[in-house]
């Protein structure tokens, strides 16, 4: 007689519920191989038609009657009913080759460095391992330095206007506090952990702070145009589209962007490097001491031929970038350019819908660089269609979001970027990190600024520490290519 | 040799040439001497004669020297292995369904949609103890380590470790060529290393360094090994958790015998594909909550039996060990299984 501790567990599948012992029966029982076909035996030596019902009919027994069903006419008052194209049929859908995308949401693999407080979340802190400056110099063949050319530091202070920094600062009262629009904010949220809420906020949403920023600082710069009347010839446009494609050791990359503004002059911007071959000068003593005798066709050239191309085996540059068979061939700047009246001078980036912790500096100016290169690349071939440079092309380009301005400076040097034996690079300028006013109020718990609008306005209004030195270097940049 | 020495000089000599030259006329356009893209190739890429899986365009430097292989998953391997349901999507786990699955491979994070313990298509409770949480966002992972079975094994570099909401295990990021993919990341792995996988089967067993992928055929006896496949093809299976590992006891023939974390012994093909290493994430059985909320945010609902009564059912339970399971991987006889699963039958409903 077994023992009751030996019986135990074994009456399960009896006493539990039945749907429950249904479950249990059909996990064992509710699978059955499926058997065999078997012909019998008056049937073996005959060819037959066999129809197994088990498995899809034999096309070729049956007559295909797989004819779809289309309506004889198309009203186009149900034409809302027809399913769109797919991607495949679409008019700009080029099958035979693919080309990487560059858009203004890629990210050239330049890591953040997070300090983690809680190791069980998701977002563990990652080395930077590829810069992404790097990456785009090595896709666009360019050599980059981080500070000002010399020429426009020389610059910086000679143009004043009176109560510059007043203006300025009452421009960021006016962008944040005193501007009467109280929308519904999107909600924050922080990566760093997931349950933390954070309070609905009524107040200037980011993309109008910015405009009126921006645009009130370039107004200021133009109230110039009583002593250089040239100034008044510059435009300043919105929201235009811009794309290109260019080639790359065989492999074409696609920029496509909508530039938020951009500002246009009736000449082009001067080259900053002129003679890119002249080696006359003597190494050792000369790169040290002429710093008020600036040459910097020597400078940045001998400079440059420190600079060593990114090594990134066994991964190519153009891992970042998406493969796209969706694209439109050509160059498209917003404005018919047959008219060469209007030379690409500045571009802006403004971003709107970005916090700053959603990328990094290196991934911002990567992007900069990309697209700087695209604008220039498009104005050379307007300019020399042969593919041949004769005069190099330069373009400016600045970033702005909440305090945070990067400047650039992209000159271009060379139409050619197949061959490997060719020795010209483009040269960039990026002065990166400034700030127009330090301290703002962040998102950090313990903090006594804590960042809500309310705190931020009353930073603003009471407690400001203003950067003039920025402004200065946004004023020499406008001035750039004024006589 | 020569032609090393012969390059130098030429280069020399027109970098003479150039001083001298240039001043006096600028219209001759003089060449820089270039030092910098040659950096990125090796000496012995331009002898090397191009073969069947390497880029041969030795004009690109960034392609030199790169085998490029396109990752093996697809929607295929999940509609072959993983239990599906009505509604398709991917019903992963216990826990997790991911709503929407691609027709490629892709390295973006999954959003997914939380069981609750209940079976989706029936409504019902099917496990206990599950509900609540944080969310979780699942990452695709490569289980195919396949690697060219001749020539020189395919190189990939670590970008990333991170942490991921449903493996014990941390997942690297590896990338090569244009392709990214997800892996998990053995002991000593850190950012910036190189990892190879070889399909290749040489007569002398191989030095194995650790992430690296080989089949079991290739390596000694006695290594330490995860992410070991049934049958060729399958895709890693055993070993595959934090901190485990599998060991090569023996070989007979063309199969292997390895020894499981369960101490339950195994025997596969020589051609499985195995990475080597210990996996990351070693103290993960040594980690204390601290309390019971920290259980819940994992999504554990609490259990029910503190006062039951305990038989000779719980308890230490020693038993014999199983023979060696021998994994042939043949398909059945009857390859197609028809399950009874229609809510008609149920008599609930």
């Amino acid at each position: 007689m077994p023992k009751i501790t030996e019986l135990r567990g074994l009456f399960k599948p009896f006493t539990k519920p039945l749907h429950r012992q249904w479950k249990w029966v059909w996990q064992e029982k509710g699978k059955f191989n499926e058997p065999k076909l078997t012909i019998p035996k008056a049937f073996e030596g005959r060819q037959l038609n066999i129809i197994d019902p088990l498995h899809e009919p034999d096309p070729n027994a049956l007559p295909d009657e797989s004819t779809p069903w289309t309506s004889p006419t198309r009203h186009p008052m149900f034409e809302y009913l027809v399913p769109p194209l797919p991607r495949e049929q679409h008019p700009l859908f080029h099958h035979d080759r693919p080309v990487f995308l560059f858009d203004s949401k890629t990210k050239l693999h330049a890591g953040n460095i997070h300090p983690t407080k809680n190791q069980k979340l998701t977002f563990i802190g990652f080395v930077c391992l590829f810069k992404g400056v790097d990456q785009a110099c090595l896709l666009t063949k360019t050599i980059p330095f981080y500070e000002l050319p010399q020429s426009i530091k020389q610059n910086l202070d000679q143009v004043t206007i009176p109560n510059q920094d007043d203006l300025i600062q009452s421009y960021i009262r006016q962008s944040i506090a005193y501007d009467a629009t109280k929308e519904k904010l999107p909600r924050k949220y922080t990566p760093l952990k997931q349950r933390r809420s954070f309070r609905v906020e009524y107040s200037i949403p980011r993309p109008r702070q910015m405009s009126i920023l921006l645009e009130n600082t370039l107004s200021l710069c133009e109230s110039l145009g009583g002593r250089y009347p040239d100034l008044f010839k510059r435009n300043l446009y919105r929201n235009t589209p811009f794309y290109t494609t260019f080639e790359r050791y065989g492999e074409l990359v696609h920029l496509r962007k909508k530039n938020e503004y951009i500002l246009t002059s009736p000449t082009p911007l001067s080259p900053i490097v002129k003679r890119l071959y002249k080696l006359e000068i003597s190494s050792g003593d000369s790169v040290n001491e002429n710093l008020g005798v600036h040459d910097p066709n020597g400078h940045y050239v001998m400079q440059g031929n420190d600079y060593k191309f990114l090594n990134m085996y066994p991964v190519y540059p153009t891992i970042d970038l998406q493969s796209e068979q969706l694209y439109q061939d050509g160059d498209e700047q917003g404005w018919r350019m047959k008219k060469s009246n209007e030379y690409v001078h500045t571009t802006f980036y403004v971003s709107n819908d970005e916090l700053i912790h959603e990328a990094t500096t290196d991934e911002r100016l990567a992007r900069m660089v990309m697209f700087a290169f695209g604008t220039a690349l498009v104005q050379a071939r307007q300019l020399y269609p042969n593919g041949h440079l004769t005069k190099p092309v330069t373009v400016q380009s600045v970033f702005l979001l909440d305090e945070l301005f990067h400047f650039v400076v992209f000159q271009l040097n060379t139409l050619n970027y197949n061959e490997t034996n060719d020795q010209r690079y483009n040269y960039v300028w990026i002065d990166k990190d400034n700030y127009l006013y330090d301290n703002r109020p962040s998102m950090v718990m313990h903090n006594p600024l804590y960042g809500t609008e309310r705190n931020l306005q009353r930073y603003v209004l009471e407690k400001l520490k203003y950067n003039p030195e920025v402004f200065q270097k946004f004023l020499a940049l406008y001035l750039q290519g004024i006589k | 040799m020569y032609s090393l020495i012969r390059n130098h000089v030429a280069r020399v000599l027109q970098q003479d040439l150039t001083a001298v030259i240039s001043p006096l006329s600028r219209s001759i356009t003089a060449n820089i001497p270039q030092r910098k893209t040659n950096d990125d190739r090796t000496a012995s890429n331009s002898q090397q004669s191009p073969k069947i899986e390497k880029t041969s365009e030795s004009k690109v430097p960034w392609k030199a020297n790169v085998i490029e292989m396109p990752v093996a998953m697809g929607p295929q391997y999940i509609t072959d292995n993983y239990r599906e349901h009505r509604e398709g999507g991917f019903y992963y786990d216990h826990r997790i369904i991911i709503p929407e699955m691609p027709e490629q491979y892709t390295v973006k994070p999954f959003q997914t949609r939380k069981t609750g313990g209940n079976h989706p298509d029936t409504g019902r409770k099917e496990y206990r103890r599950v509900g609540g949480g944080l969310k979780k966002t699942w990452l695709w992972i490569d289980w195919m380590r396949q690697g060219p079975t001749e020539g020189p094994p395919l190189v990939e570099r670590v970008i990333r470790i991170m942490n991921s909401d449903c493996h014990t295990a941390k997942v690297a990021l590896i990338g090569h060529g244009n392709t990214l993919r997800y892996i998990l990341a053995t002991e000593n792995l850190k950012v910036g290393d190189l990892v190879k996988t070889s399909g290749e089967i040489p007569k002398n067993p191989v030095k194995a360094s650790e992430g690296d992928a080989y089949p079991v055929g290739a390596l000694p006896v006695g290594t330490i090994v995860n992410c070991v496949e049934g049958y060729p093809g399958q895709g890693a299976k055993y070993a595959v958790n934090a901190g485990t590992f599998a060991t090569l006891m023996k070989r007979v023939d063309n199969r292997c015998i390895l020894q499981l974390p369960t101490k339950h012994e195994i025997s596969i093909l020589e051609q499985c594909m195995v990475t080597v290493g210990r996996l990351s994430n070693v103290e993960h059985n040594e980690f204390i909550y601290g309390k019971a909320g920290a259980t819940r945010l994992m999504g554990i609902r609490p259990k029910l039996g503190l006062f039951h009564p305990k038989t000779a059912r719980f308890g230490r339970r020693p038993f014999r060990p199983k023979p060696i399971l021998v994994i042939t991987g043949e398909k059945p006889d009857y390859p197609n299984v028809i399950r009874l699963e229609h809510p008609s039958l149920d008599p609930y409903r």
